[in-house]
């Protein structure tokens, strides 16, 4: 079973790196591994030989040697392990120099990274870019992130393409790295940041220049009007029901909240509710229906009218509708 | 100081103010004690008590994870769990199971009758008492806290934590921490001055020694905490804003201030199971330490280095390249001190002639597991990979390797070894090896495995995890193995249970044991030794023994065996503060009920009448 499991590869594995971040990071963690594991076999084994080989005899009553220590033998064991510690301190300080920034003469992108209670915004400002969740990189080239939050400690981690940092309010953390191959690439939130920490996922997919080009064209535009009779009474409940408070639709006087997840191009995300479950109708109308049964104490389901006044409860029929007209935001 | 001092003009209900209790037996003589052995008696069966719920903790955090997308405890009451698990087990359960130890031992091993401060004593361990209630009443009062054990800010503010759970873990984190406080003063007091005439600090023994080094770590660190939780307080509940980037404060801050204390609170936790190895691994070689000083100083230093590493807890916060070598240099550099201890308990079995009793076994495991969680530590300390494992089960796996394997495993051992002081009773070794084998065996299953989850990429405290992130399997595992391990550390207590109560009773000295604790009767006489003796070497006992020689001894007084007087003090001062922190939680009065309480109870702590006692010397020769 543990075989099974260091060996396949896994979404949020990072002894599978997939970019040279991660990779120079495994090279590390490996490196200190085996000279752990090293020395472990020495001392131990001269341990479990000691208690095998000393173990008194029956009856055995005389006493050993009384012997106290010995100095030199001391000093040296202490300058082994003074050595040790400086061969594993060597590689650790010059990596840490060497991520600190992209390899000179590199163009990166760059990309903000802003943790919320529970869920994370991507801004690229050099394409009027604003998302959540979900966003695409250029494969090959390096991405520079800048990583804040509004409300609590959160931490951004990609496994496979990088170590963590901290989003921190107050603070603009840095960190960077770069995919070497297309695919999608999972990420998460790693430190404690309230009740539904587990369900802040997020997804990185790494495409080639042309198809990056055309996604930011894409989510860089006014959202599209919606089409069918039932996602046009959609958006109405939309602009009714305040959900324009928190949530930004581009291209709509009104919907500019910031609060809540910009939803522009809401129909193009792959997955719901901290990339827990497909986006699709059903689902999408079960999360109406219940946010907090899919992230326990989301704003949403804590402060949106709809969902502390029964007054304001949206009707069955009334989630349809809105599940249509987000289905057909792309 | 006999009698004659000042007398409280008191109305008569408050009488008992001024009249010492002189009960012997029953409950009030457990409330009034000042005798250390009693107290470190309560000390120890009510760790016993909080490892039991912080098992319970862990257990349920365990179902939880069992498998994927459970719905057991989810959300904030799966944090409440986590957060209570380690507070629980960290201030309630490991540290006071290290201060039961220094309680009962120190005053026997340094040949004392008591320690510096008796009454103080009782006050440490009714505060600890006191903090337990506190930070477990949340509870049934609103729910605990759910912000994790170090309470990250601005997740602990009120804005985004409402409810009254971290008030509660606040205050009781305050009322534990003036215990060890008080506690650490009453040891360093009693340490320095105590010692049996003849018995200068480099012929101490080596627990008392690590005792004395974690003291004063607790003196040193425990304030930082207590000021960090106090303005956290004025944060959550006067509108301070020390950690409140809105306002201008920083959360940073905080993680600086917890960490400071937090750090050196690993080695508060293993450098007393260091110091208990260090007793018992000689005992059951027959022979000396191997370097013994250098196992002193080796602890001395790791006590101090304790304090140059915090910022690695704090690799991801963005400090930068120049901070984060530094402090990865000062944490691999620990790993010499701590390698100078490994290689002494390993030359000392060399050429020994081992006997494989149970607390050797303990011992033993100790080094292996406190070894495995070194050497992940050092991995950590790499902070280019550790921005990796930082937060994931790798760092779970590592410090329950520590802390556990090198922590609980020593007090395992010490109870087992000094059970016979405690109670001259001594543990069955037939079952004790069983014992012993099936919590070895499941500990590794349990904790083990939680490495492959952390590469594997599994953050810690999250309540829940779908199929397709692959960690069914392994929690599942995982799980079963806790629930192993949870049923046979209930079963070691059971057996110490059953132990006190059977009738094996112990002889004085039934390990041929080295320190001057084993001289005198097991359980030794409220006065511990009738005649103080006089040393000479280290291991004076062990000396006396092999030369055949009694140990010099002190002329006797002609008033008697001077014994300190019981009190009520310590309880009824602890009482006041505990109801004050209520008081302070619901911002109600009975903060200054409490208040009162205990201010009234500290005059009559400073002006009650004198209680101090003679007893009779034992005929010579009979112990």
């Amino acid at each position: 079973m543990f075989l099974d499991f260091i060996l396949a590869p896994q979404m949020y594995d990072w002894l599978d790196p997939a970019g040279p971040v991660a990779s120079d990071q495994k090279d590390l963690f490996f490196f200190t591994l085996y000279l752990c594991v090293g020395i472990f076999v020495i001392v131990g084994g001269f341990m479990l030989y000691s208690i095998l080989k000393f173990k008194a005899k029956p009856g055995d009553e005389e006493l050993p040697d009384q012997e106290h220590g010995s100095t030199q033998l001391e000093v040296g064991l202490m300058i082994v392990s003074g050595i040790l510690v400086a061969i594993i301190a060597v590689p650790n300080v010059k990596l840490l120099y060497k991520l600190a920034k992209p390899p000179r003469g590199s163009d990166p992108l760059q990309i903000n990274a802003i943790g919320h209670q529970f869920w994370w915004e991507f801004e690229i400002p050099e394409y009027g870019v604003e998302t959540a969740n979900e966003f695409k990189i250029p494969v090959g080239r390096p991405v520079e992130f800048n990583v804040s939050s509004v409300d609590v400690i959160h931490s951004f981690w990609v496994p496979r393409l990088a170590g963590k940092v901290d989003a921190v309010p107050g603070r603009d953390n840095y960190l960077w790295f770069q995919a070497d191959e297309e695919g999608w690439y999972s990420g998460q939130c790693a430190e404690l940041c309230g009740a539904s920490h587990a369900k802040m996922k997020f997804e990185v997919q790494a495409v080639n220049e042309e198809d990056f080009l055309l996604w930011v064209e894409k989510e860089s535009s006014p959202a599209r009007q919606p089409t069918t009779d039932l996602a046009k009474e959609g958006k109405d409940l939309f602009l009714t029901k305040m959900c324009v408070t928190c949530h930004a639709v581009k291209g709509y006087d009104g919907a500019i909240g910031i609060t809540g997840p910009n939803l522009s191009h809401f129909g193009n995300r792959r997955k719901l509710a901290g990339m827990w479950i497909e986006n699709n109708q059903e689902n999408l109308e079960n999360w109406l229906a219940n946010p907090a049964k899919f992230k326990p104490d989301n704003i949403m389901a804590l402060q949106a009218p709809m969902y502390i006044d029964e007054n304001f409860a949206l009707t069955k029929d009334e989630i349809e509708k809105l599940a249509a007209y987000l289905k057909e935001l792309y | 100081m006999s009698g004659h001092g000042p007398k409280l003009a008191l109305p008569k209900f408050l009488s008992f103010l001024r009249n010492r209790p002189t009960k012997e037996n029953g409950l009030v003589s457990w409330l009034t004690t000042v005798d250390h052995k009693r107290i470190g008696i309560l000390y120890l069966y009510t760790s016993f008590f909080f490892l039991f719920v912080g098992g319970i903790e862990a257990l349920f955090v365990r179902t939880q994870l069992s498998a994927n997308d459970l719905e057991i405890f989810v959300g904030s009451t799966y944090n409440q769990l986590v957060t209570m698990h380690a507070t629980t087990m960290i201030f309630l359960a490991i540290m006071p199971l290290a201060a039961a130890f220094f309680n009962f031992m120190i005053p026997l091993q340094i040949g004392a009758r008591d320690v510096a401060f008796p009454r103080l004593n009782a006050f440490s361990y009714f505060m600890y008492l006191a903090g337990g209630i506190v930070l477990n009443a949340s509870w049934f009062m609103g729910g605990a806290s759910d912000v994790g054990w170090f309470a990250y800010a601005p997740l602990t503010s009120s804005t985004y934590s409402p409810t009254h759970g971290v008030d509660f873990w606040i205050l009781g984190l305050i009322l534990t921490g003036i215990s060890s406080t008080v506690a650490a003063i009453n040891f360093i007091v009693t340490i320095i001055n105590m010692r049996a005439p003849g018995m200068t600090l480099m012929k101490m023994p080596v627990f008392s020694w690590m005792a004395f080094v974690t003291a004063f770590l607790l003196a040193f660190a425990l304030p930082v905490i207590t000021i960090a939780l106090i303005i956290l307080f004025m944060d959550r509940n006067y509108g301070t804003t020390f950690f409140q980037t809105a306002a201008g404060g920083d959360p940073i801050l905080w993680q600086h201030l917890f960490w400071v204390f937090g750090h050196p609170e690993v080695y508060i936790i293993v450098l007393p199971a260091f110091g208990i190895v260090s007793e018992i691994i000689p005992v059951f070689s027959k022979k000396p330490l191997f370097g013994y000083k250098l196992v002193v100083l080796s602890g001395a230093a790791i006590g101090f280095m304790g304090f140059t590493v915090w910022s690695h807890h704090m690799f991801t916060v963005g400090m930068g390249p120049i901070v984060n070598s530094a402090f990865s240099i000062t944490t691999a550099a620990i790993a010499i001190p701590t390698g100078v201890k490994i290689f002494n308990w390993i030359l000392t079995l060399w050429n020994g002639k081992i006997k494989f009793s149970v607390p050797m076994m303990y011992a033993t495991a100790l080094v292996f597991l406190f070894m495995v969680g070194g050497f992940s530590g050092l991995m950590h300390g790499a902070a280019a990979s550790d921005f990796q494992q930082h937060d994931t089960y790798f760092v779970v796996a590592h410090f329950h390797y520590t802390i556990l394997g090198g922590g609980l495993f020593g007090f395992l051992a010490g109870t087992v070894y000094w059970l016979p002081k405690f109670f001259g009773k001594i543990m069955d070794e037939e079952r004790g090896r069983k014992i012993f084998w099936w919590i070895f065996a499941s500990f590794n299953l349990t904790f083990f495995p939680m490495h492959f989850l952390g590469t594997g990429g599994m953050p810690r405290r999250i309540y829940t995890y779908s199929a397709d992130m692959e960690w069914t399997a392994l929690n599942g595992f995982i799980t079963l193995a806790s629930f192993v391990l949870g049923i046979t550390l209930l079963v070691f207590f059971i057996e110490v249970i059953k132990a006190v109560k059977s009738k094996n009773k112990a002889s004085a000295d039934p390990w041929d044991a080295r320190t001057l604790e084993w001289s005198i009767p097991s359980p030794p006489p409220v006065y511990n030794f009738a005649d103080l003796p006089k040393v000479e070497k280290v291991d004076e006992f062990w000396e006396s023994k092999i030369s055949n020689k009694p140990i010099k001894t002190l002329p006797r007084d002609p008033h008697g065996i001077h014994m300190p007087g019981k009190s009520w003090m310590p309880l009824i001062t602890s009482v006041g503060l505990m109801l004050a922190s209520f008081g302070a939680i619901y911002q109600s009065d009975l903060r200054y009920i409490g208040l009162g309480i205990f201010l009234l109870a500290y005059y009559g702590w400073a002006l009650e009448g004198d209680a101090e006692y003679y007893l009779p010397y034992p005929k010579k020769g009979k112990k």
